[in-house]
């Protein structure tokens, strides 16, 4: 037997609690490097092996919400719905802004169910985590991206040429990750305790859509609907997104500032949250 | 693993008899009623919102301590058989040594790399194939990668799915995947390895290889097995503890006695009865050694003493060639003995309306140990069972020493003399 390094493990009440704020990343941090592993070993299987019983398989990535789309551009065809001018091909519009709600929606939901999913091993084997919650976030971005690929492609054959500002996209959609992963997280721990959570909240989310200016134009005249727009912090942060792509600029700069420092908060928060609660929160799940 | 990040990193030598995991006096509590439970759940992470932390020291309401105020200490080498009746709490504690959730109470210290069995081959998915499944639990169970790579052909072979390795773990009987599971387990090299009930699945040839292989790894290993058969118990286990309702109903000590404790932890059967109707057993007693009735309870009879049983019997006139056997069963249900009128060359007359029929058991040679008592009479021509009466009565046999076997033979032992 050779000379080898043993670590020490030790359980008590409350442990984490006596973590500090600060300490709480590095300590998620390093559990999250030494999950990478598992976390891609993860994302293979919900990712890869999500598709293996399909014909189409990954198309359904990009197919699924361009069908979505269809219902409001024949909306808009029958004038059912008066979305407002906004200034390009309704398509266009619709499309790039459906997805980044898309990746909004996307990631709340999926990380809403972090524990449901994780149920078979959360109870059986002891593992960071946090690989969990990042697996869930992982697989809408990589969608996104895929889909974002072939929606600029869809957006130059209606002659608009992506601006190139979109190079700056990921670090733009970040607040927005922020945001629907806290949102997602606070909704996943309190859905163990109790699954109406989970049901209202998810039902609820849905109607959010018609709170943002994406189907529509924000200069749509109803004025209920205009000061809703201005005081939904995911206005900023899903139209920054869509106009970035399509006009090369922010929504509105001050809007977007205010959000982003909003949402990294309630993130920071939330992330505490998990940690100091998902222990005690798997004992319910028996 | 995951608390890794809070511990301290040691070195120190991985030597035989050093202990690897100490539990002290810890109790973890649960709430009886879903509603409450869920209650409860809203409460302490509304709290841990505002930055409170939940006090976990006392029960609340409709709680109950589903582990408490358990201690002990486990060295490598020794393997640890867990008893104990359904919901006693061996589940929840291999839980909380693990570190799937945290002890309400007391302290749990583990030293090394953990691995646990509560079911093999957690998250397996059924349409990756087997080797992309070893990838996927290795990861789960805290292997790297490279770990995993370098450990793949002995997985495979251990497994025996060389052929099937790269098919759909769909595709698999259950004792395929228990094989993949297992494999994938010890290739982990742990220092402290649970298993629970893991091993009742799979074919005996692939369970005696597991046994051979956990004595090969216990030197280096502290093991804690949770079976409720109590032959694999006694088999593997180097120490047994007993819990009920969460309590340590036997300290860590010896498995036969452990065994001894868990049996004494069920209530005497109901005996039952399977009757044609042409045949009454109007009353039955157990006599010991000093010949007269045991009374109530348990009689007790010493190794090697005398045990009689009495019954009066009322069979149907039409009934002749009537066969009486009174059957021995232990705790686990096994029959270990039988003792037929015909064999022992005793014709049972059925000429009066009541028969008195006595047995004698000379120099009785089961362990110490209770066993139950089944009567059954038999109409020996059409060869059909009249009655039947199982557990009718109990006797404790008692002979201050324990061992695991059903009987202990008497013998002659001499030294043979060139």
């Amino acid at each position: 037997m050779g000379h080898t390094k043993k670590s020490l493990t030790v359980y008590r009440p409350n442990q984490r609690h006596d973590i500090g704020y600060i300490r709480t990343w590095a300590v998620m941090a390093r559990n999250i490097i030494s999950a990478k592993d598992l976390i891609w070993q993860l994302f293979k299987r919900d990712y890869f092996a999500a598709y293996k019983k399909s014909f189409i398989g990954f198309s359904w990535i990009v197919l699924a919400p361009m069908i979505g789309i269809l219902s409001w551009i024949f909306l808009k065809q029958t004038g059912m719905l008066r979305p407002g001018d906004v200034a390009i091909s309704y398509p266009a519009y619709v499309l790039i802004g459906s997805s980044m709600w898309g990746l909004f929606m996307g990631i709340f939901t999926s990380v809403a169910q972090t524990f449901e999913a994780g149920q078979v091993i959360i109870v059986q084997v002891n593992f960071p985590r946090e690989a969990l919650v990042l697996k869930q976030a992982a697989i809408n971005v990589a969608n996104f991206f895929i889909s974002l690929i072939v929606n600029l492609a869809v957006l130059a054959s209606f002659g608009i040429t992506p601006s190139y500002w979109t190079a700056l996209l990921p670090l733009i959609i970040l607040p927005l990750f922020f945001l629907a992963t806290a949102a997602g997280l606070i909704v996943s721990m309190f859905s163990v305790v109790a699954f109406d959570i989970n049901k209202f909240v998810t039902s609820l989310v849905g109607l959010l859509l018609y709170t943002v200016p994406v189907i529509y134009s924000d200069k749509i005249e109803n004025p209920v609907v205009r000061s809703v727009i201005k005081w939904n912090p995911l206005t900023y942060l899903v139209c920054s997104a869509r106009d970035l792509v399509i006009y090369g600029r922010l929504y509105d700069t001050q809007g977007y500032l205010i959000s982003s420092v909003l949402s990294a908060i309630l993130f920071i928060v939330a992330l505490r949250l998990f940690f100091v609660s998902e222990d005690k929160i798997i004992e319910r799940m028996l | 693993m995951m608390l890794k990040t809070l511990s301290q990193v040691q070195s120190v030598h991985p030597e035989e008899g050093e202990v690897v995991l100490s539990v002290r006096n810890v109790s973890k509590k649960f709430a009886k009623n879903l509603k409450m439970n869920m209650f409860y759940g809203i409460v302490d992470l509304a709290r841990n919102m505002v930055g409170l932390r939940s006090d976990s020291s006392s029960l609340r309401k409709s709680e109950f301590w589903a582990v408490n105020d358990v201690s002990f200490d486990l060295k490598r080498g020794q393997m640890l058989g867990l008893l104990g009746r359904n919901g006693s709490g061996k589940t929840t504690l291999l839980r909380l040594i693990s570190g799937i959730f945290p002890p309400d109470k007391g302290e749990i210290t583990l030293k090394g790399r953990i691995a646990t069995l509560i079911s093999l081959g957690a998250g397996f998915h059924p349409h990756m194939t087997g080797r992309e499944n070893i990838y996927l639990n290795g990861a789960i169970l805290g292997m790297t990668t490279d770990e995993i790579d370098s450990s793949m052909d002995a997985i495979i072979e251990f497994s025996e799915l060389c052929d099937f390795i790269d098919s759909p773990v769909s595709t698999y009987s259950s004792g395929m995947r228990v094989r993949l599971g297992f494999s994938i387990a010890i290739a982990i090299k742990p220092d402290i390895l649970l298993l629970d009930e893991v091993l009742a699945v799979g074919d005996r040839r692939f369970k005696a290889k597991c046994y051979a292989q956990l004595d090969k790894i216990i030197k280096d290993t502290a093991v804690i097995f949770v079976s409720h058969s109590i032959p694999n118990i006694s088999r593997v286990c180097t120490d047994a503890l007993v819990l009920n309702e969460g309590k340590m109903a036997y300290g860590i000590g010896s498995v036969s006695e452990a065994i001894d404790c868990y049996f004494s932890l069920f209530p005497a059967d109901e005996g039952s009865l399977i009757s044609t109707g042409q045949t009454r057993l109007l009353d039955f007693a157990l006599y010991s050694d000093v010949e007269a009735p045991a009374g109530n309870g348990r009689p007790g009879i010493g190794y090697m003493g005398l045990l009689i049983v009495e019954m009066k019997l009322s069979i149907d006139p039409s009934v002749s060639n009537i066969i009486v056997d009174v059957s021995f069963y232990d705790k686990e249900f096994n029959n270990v003995s039988v003792c037929e009128s015909d064999l022992c060359g005793f014709p049972v007359r059925n000429d009066s309306p009541e028969i008195r029929l006595r047995v004698k058991f000379l120099d009785i040679q089961l362990s110490p140990g209770t066993y139950s008592v089944t009567v059954t009479i038999k109409d020996e021509r059409k060869k059909l069972v009249l009655l039947k009466h199982h557990n009718i009565s109990e006797f404790q046999i008692t002979g201050g020493f324990v061992v695991l076997a059903p009987f202990h033979l008497k013998a002659e032992w001499s030294h043979v003399q060139e």
